[in-house]
């Protein structure tokens, strides 16, 4: 009770307790004084007057002279405190009493040890009757302490009306000193509840006092100059994350949804308050579920998740492509709370894309028929031309149409192969074929295209594996025509077959430049060339690697390199051994 | 009062009926001269002398004339004392040289005689005591009568005074005075 009453009742209520307490040990130290010194006054006065009474009686006692006992003895008719009296001769009879109506039921038989004593609300004396040093008997007293207890009485009546007034006067003083205590408590506890409920954090309150109160509106003002300063931050940082045209939502490590920017509202068609709370599930399509809950674990983990192209479900149940960028979200103590989620709408590129590929596509499908046909009467000619045994001349240059024909369907191959690639079309049809005959075909082929590399094959032989055979003649043949344009100096290029651990191993190692360490990392990407000022007049579109690393990838294996500048590449990869 | 003595003379009656009559009348003079007998013992603690001797000289009680206590008042006094003084109890004849006691109880029943005892003492500072009727008159100081069957007391404090004795007030307050 005490605990929730205010401030201002907390001191009023302490002092008054305070002083409470003070004054009744004081009343109470007082009247227990009082009463002992009434106790000692009673006693004092009541043996006066006994001795004086004995002292009188002395004479009576000692010449029985029972009428003038009777009148010394009614001579304490004036003291009307005194209940009863009587003498006792020298033997301890009863000789006189007071009053004389008295019972003498009342009365000791017998005389007691001289003195006095306090017993049933009276006092009883014995007093000795002594003449000239020889005692001639004793006197009874008992005095009741009426008169003591109406003092008492008295006294207890003037302490507690002293006791009320005091403490009305030290209410009304608490009252006034309670208050420039209270007084800067409130204004400061006003202040902030203005504060707090006005979100205003440009008000200062006022400083009235310049004890720890004042310091602490000094510390409290500082404090707002603080926050402040930080919502101007914060401020900042959101009109930032608010005006970016990305939808950037953070969530917590369970995938619920804690923050949601006008972007993210714009893009997938939710509110910020009718998702925020929410699992972020809600706008990831079913298919994509897996991935969202790998993404989560790796977020556990602290790994962060860069460009990610996956898809969104909006509200309408539109599906988006998007670029995804996650990043953990630590708290101050670097414990990861959640993640911030940056996503780019690439819908539209995405679109774009497709129909470039569409259009690659068909491009290369409309060269490819008139190609074929070139190129069957190219070998019809050729054919018709060492039949007749024709000039020398014609029949070299139907050879090198028929060679740049057949470059020239690779090249459109490796396009289409690209496009379909692009729009996830590719489809592996695997079968179980010989490597030997394979690599003895392409590298027949190969060999067409140049005179100045000696291109050969070892250890292939009785190698079956199961694999998409065209495509991987199409890997084969794109690293072999990588080898003879990376070695511009002509030289050596080497196919070799090899098992390791149930995989059939196929490497092609060339003579030529090499590649630099930076570049290996990124030659498999689509359209990269690697720069280089001697390689400058090198043709090619990039994308020969690239589907070599698609394919491969496609089949479950990965293309790797070993390079030294200056000394030659191995290109090598592997495929399965088919089972017989 | 009253019914304590009565209670004093019924066993008093009982003691009587029951001990050889000579022995006890012997040894204990009627109640009114024991309370007489005390009486004198007790003026010792209410009069002042002005000078009782030097040393172990004794204080004198003194009986002229028929002695009513017999024994008693020397049991009485036996052992006590006044001031340094030892109590005595003396009898003295007619004749003797009375003016060495102190109080003197003079029981003669002649006016004529009384009147020569006082006359030996006057002036001296013995506190004269007496039954008779004309006591203070004659120039004694305290004399007992009876009223209602209790002892009561005269006093003559002029007599007194001439007597260089220094009566007290209490007992001049419990006795009838005659000035």
């Amino acid at each position: 009770m005490i605990n929730k009453s205010s401030i201002q009742a907390k001191i009023m209520s302490a002092i008054l307790l305070t002083c409470t307490i003070v004054l009744l040990l004081l009343c109470s130290a007082f009247i227990l004084f009082e009463y002992l010194s009434y106790k000692k006054s009673v006693k004092d006065n009541v043996s006066t007057l006994a001795r004086v009474i004995a002292g009188n009686s002395s004479a009576a006692l000692a010449f029985e002279s029972y009428s003038d006992a009777r009148e010394i003895l009614n001579g304490l008719k004036n003291n009307p405190h005194i209940e009863s009296a009587c003498l006792y001769d020298a033997s301890g009879h009863v000789f006189a009493v007071y009053p004389d109506t008295i019972s003498r039921k009342k009365i000791p038989p017998t005389p007691q040890t001289d003195g006095y004593k306090f017993s049933d609300n009276a006092l009883v004396g014995f007093e000795p009757v002594r003449q000239e040093a020889s005692r001639l008997g004793t006197m009874y007293i008992r005095s009741n302490l009426d008169q003591m207890y109406a003092q008492l009485n008295n006294l207890l009546l003037t302490s507690g009306c002293l006791l009320v007034g005091l403490l009305l006067v030290t209410y009304l003083l608490s009252v006034l000193m309670q208050r420039p205590i209270t007084r800067p408590i409130r204004a400061f506890k006003d202040g902030v509840r203005r504060i707090s409920e006005e979100h205003d954090y440009s008000v200062r309150i006022t400083q009235t006092s310049q004890d720890e109160l004042g310091s602490l509106t000094d510390a409290f003002n500082h404090m707002l100059t603080q926050i402040e300063l930080q919502n101007e931050t914060i401020g900042k940082l959101a009109a930032i994350v608010e005006s970016s045209n990305d939808p950037i939502i953070s969530i917590t490590l369970e995938g619920i949804i804690t923050s949601w920017n006008d972007a993210a509202e714009r893009t997938f068609g939710y509110a910020a308050d009718e998702i925020i709370g929410k699992s972020v599930f809600n706008i990831v399509p079913d298919e994509r579920r897996h991935e969202e809950a790998e993404i989560l674990a790796r977020l556990q983990r602290g790994e962060s998740v860069e460009h990610l192209e996956t898809q969104r479900l909006t509200k309408n149940n539109r599906l988006l492509d998007i670029l995804l960028t996650i990043s953990p979200v630590k708290d101050q103590y670097g414990k990861i709370i959640g993640a911030s989620k940056i996503s780019r709408d690439i819908t539209e590129k995405k679109q774009e894309e497709r129909r470039k590929n569409d259009f690659i596509a068909m491009v290369s499908h409309e060269l490819k028929t008139p190609l074929t046909s070139t190129r069957s009467y190219v070998q019809i000619l050729l054919a018709e031309a060492r039949k007749r045994n024709s000039d020398a001349f014609i029949i070299n240059a139907l050879t090198r149409t028929d060679v740049q024909t057949k470059k020239m369907t690779h090249m459109i191959n490796d396009f289409l192969n690209l496009a379909r690639l692009e729009e996830g079309k590719l489809q592996l049809i695997l079968r179980v074929f010989e490597l030997q005959t394979l690599v003895e075909e392409i590298v027949g082929d190969a060999q067409f295209l140049t005179k100045n590399h000696k291109i050969s094959f070892l250890n292939c032989d009785h190698i079956k594996v199961k694999a998409d055979r065209e495509k991987i003649g199409q890997v084969l043949m794109n690293l072999l025509t990588n080898a003879i344009k990376y070695s511009p100096k002509g030289g050596e290029i080497t196919v070799a077959c090899a098992i390791d651990n149930q995989k059939a191993i196929i490497s092609v190692r060339d003579q030529g430049v090499g590649i630099k360490q930076a570049d290996q990392q990124k030659l498999f990407e689509r359209f990269y060339r690697v720069e280089n000022n001697e390689l400058r007049t090198i043709s090619g579109f990039g994308i020969g690697l690239y589907l070599v690393a698609e394919i491969l990838r496609y089949h479950g294996s990965k293309i790797q390199v070993e390079s030294q500048e200056g000394f030659g590449s191995t290109f090598y990869f592997s495929l399965d051994i088919a089972q017989e | 009062m009253i019914i304590r003595r009565l209670h004093i003379i019924l066993a008093l009656a009982l003691l009587l009926f029951a001990y050889p009559q000579e022995i006890y009348a012997q040894s204990k003079p009627p109640l009114e001269y024991q309370v007489k007998a005390a009486f004198l013992f007790n003026f010792t603690r209410f009069v002042r002398w002005p000078s009782l001797g030097g040393g172990n000289s004794p204080f004198v009680i003194g009986i002229a004339g028929n002695d009513p206590f017999g024994s008693y008042i020397d049991d009485l006094v036996n052992g006590e004392r006044m001031g340094g003084h030892p109590l005595i109890v003396h009898r003295y004849t007619e004749s003797d040289d009375m003016s060495n006691c102190n109080i003197l109880f003079i029981n003669v029943a002649d006016i004529q005689k009384l009147k020569a005892i006082l006359a030996q003492v006057q002036n001296l500072p013995v506190l004269t005591v007496s039954d008779a009727d004309g006591f203070i008159k004659a120039g004694g100081i305290i004399r007992f009568y009876k009223d209602e069957n209790h002892v009561k007391m005269e006093i003559k404090p002029a007599a007194a005074r001439a007597a260089h004795l220094e009566v007290s007030a209490k007992l001049l307050q419990i006795a009838r005075t005659d000035n």
